[in-house]
């Protein structure tokens, strides 16, 4: 049965609609801010994702959550908008780049982490954000990412042994 | 708690640290919302507009002689469907707006 919430602000009901977003913003946006450099691009296609979900709601299958609609949505705006993403990603490594690097404490670990994590293709990048960092099953991510499961555990297998060989984590 | 050390260098990366709660971020969702639903909204007038100047001006050579001929009873009954017409679209591209803030038509 359809959550009734889903059910209202298909009928058109924006307060419906307003806690769906409320409700899902959080999972979305850190899914997105781990494929982007930037967390303005990220919050910004964020945006995006749920303004274009709001219009096709009726595409929405039963059986699907809405965080999983949006995360969809959201990949394939990512996926169109790569070279963005790739300028972004490269301005920032270049950045990191030049900092000194014997003065960087622990407390910049995060850097590392996200350029490690911006080393990665985006679709390897995607299935660590959803299954590694957020939980995600599997069978999930293949809907978000419209990959087959068996792609989607190559991409995780491969994107972890990436990471923790740059990030120098024992696995 | 997980003994995946990746999984804790993920979840503890504070960049996809995000609020639970944003009104912010919600607010601005709805407005890009309602400013892509004015945009529509405003295409289709646009176009439907334009479909119907098209057409009148496609049909005004045949309507013209028959218009001028109706007798002159008949237009004022012409004028008011034409007005209730307006109206009736008036009233049903509003009802979403009316049942926002509780009024049921």
């Amino acid at each position: 049965m359809e959550d009734p919430l889903i059910l209202r602000a298909k009928a058109g009901s924006d307060e419906a609609f307003s806690r769906l977003v409320a409700d899902n913003q959080q999972a979305v946006r850190a899914f997105l801010r781990r494929l982007c450099a930037v967390p303005d691009d990220a919050d910004d296609l964020a945006q995006e994702a749920f303004v274009t979900a709001w219009s096709q709601l009726h595409k929405l299958r039963d059986g699907v959550s809405f965080r999983t609609f949006v995360c969809g949505i959201a990949y394939r705006k990512a996926l169109n908008d790569r070279r963005r993403f790739a300028r972004s990603a490269g301005r920032d490594t270049e950045w990191y780049g030049l900092q000194d690097q014997h003065l960087m404490s622990t407390a910049d670990t995060r850097l590392t982490v996200q350029a490690a994590l911006q080393t990665l293709p985006l679709d390897q990048r995607a299935a660590l954000s959803l299954c590694v960092a957020a939980d995600y099953s599997h069978s999930e991510a293949a809907v978000i990412l419209s990959l087959p499961l068996g792609t989607i555990k190559s991409h995780i297998q491969k994107g972890r042994d990436k990471l923790n060989a740059l990030l120098g984590v024992k696995s | 708690m997980s003994d995946d050390p990746l999984k804790a260098l993920l979840m503890a990366d504070p960049v996809a640290a995000v609020p639970a709660q944003d009104l912010s971020f919600v607010t601005e969702v709805m407005k890009r919302a309602e400013q892509r639903r004015l945009i529509e909204g405003l295409a289709w007038v646009a176009l439907s507009f334009v479909c119907v100047t098209a057409v009148l001006f496609a049909l005004m050579p045949y309507l013209t002689p028959v218009l001028t001929d109706i007798a002159p009873a008949f237009q004022p009954v012409v004028i008011v469907l034409t007005i209730v017409g307006l109206v009736f679209v008036a009233l049903d591209q509003s009802q979403r707006y009316f049942k926002a803030y509780g009024f049921g038509l």
